[in-house]
């Protein structure tokens, strides 16, 4: 029988953080707050957000230097898996997480060409980890 | 009390923003990780990551508790910049390698064409796919 449950909040009985999820092979359970992103931002490369979750804003440092302020921290520098991806019509550009700006509530990126130089381009960016 | 609920769909209490169950179980991440690559390899935070393998400058291979129902799942890698500048680039070994708990991140320094590997203070990877 099709069911359908109206809420606002999931909260998890035993633990307020943690609830279990069976898994699409019905015979492992994952967890339903590790698994969610709690970020994603969609920016163009003079850091306009397109569309984002959990962003308050962003910041221009210079060519291929951005940064995004969360409106909910992470509980740590090193609490989250940050991965990107780039717009370019150059092969070989990359966006990797700049550990002179990150912190557990600003998400850091810099992007460079195949060269290595810093350079402007749009990119997309998630991060999974635990909220603070 | 533990509890279990059945529900094919979630709706706000106003009815609004429905998704299937499936829905937030194929859209959650299976597992992810962050680590330290360089010197004694040291996860930092991890959701469903049993171990992650040490295969020599600029390789490492994350390993899921729970594997993943087949190789055909989806993950993203990324981390910090190259050590000593910025920029530097991550990719995997070909797919022959995944299996179902894991594929061999590679990480270089330098340009794409003569780039070599290198070792990288943070890598993230996350999984996207289908339980056992």
């Amino acid at each position: 029988m099709a069911s359908i449950l109206k809420v606002d909040t999931i909260t998890g009985v035993a633990t307020a953080g943690s609830i279990a999820v069976t898994g699409e092979g019905n015979s492992t359970t994952t967890n339903l707050q590790q698994g969610l992103a709690k970020v994603w931002i969609s920016v163009t490369s003079t850091v306009s957000i397109h569309d984002s979750l959990n962003t308050s804003s962003g910041t221009d440092h210079g060519t291929g230097d951005y940064s995004y302020n969360l409106t909910n921290a992470f509980t740590t520098i090193n609490g989250y898996s940050q991965t990107t991806a780039v717009f370019t019509t150059a092969a070989g550009a990359t966006c990797t997480r700049n550990s002179g700006r990150d912190a557990a509530a600003i998400i850091a990126v810099e992007v460079s060409n195949a060269a290595g130089t810093l350079a402007d381009d749009s990119l997309n960016t998630t991060a999974h980890g635990d909220l603070a | 009390m533990a509890s279990e609920l059945r529900v094919n769909t979630l709706k706000d209490a106003s009815g609004n923003n429905s998704v299937a169950t499936s829905v937030v179980a194929q859209g959650s991440a299976k597992a992810w990780v962050n680590f330290n690559g360089t010197s004694t390899l040291a996860i930092d935070d991890s959701f469903n990551m049993a171990s992650v393998t040490d295969g020599g400058t600029g390789k490492y291979t994350p390993v899921a508790t729970n594997s993943m129902s087949n190789t055909d799942y989806a993950f993203s890698i990324s981390g910090r910049e190259e050590s000593g500048g910025y920029g530097g680039f991550f990719g995997v070994n070909d797919s022959d390698n995944q299996t179902a708990s894991g594929f061999e991140i590679r990480c270089r320094k330098g340009s794409v064409d003569t780039g070599t590997g290198d070792d990288r203070a943070l890598v993230t990877a996350v999984y996207f796919g289908d339980l056992t």
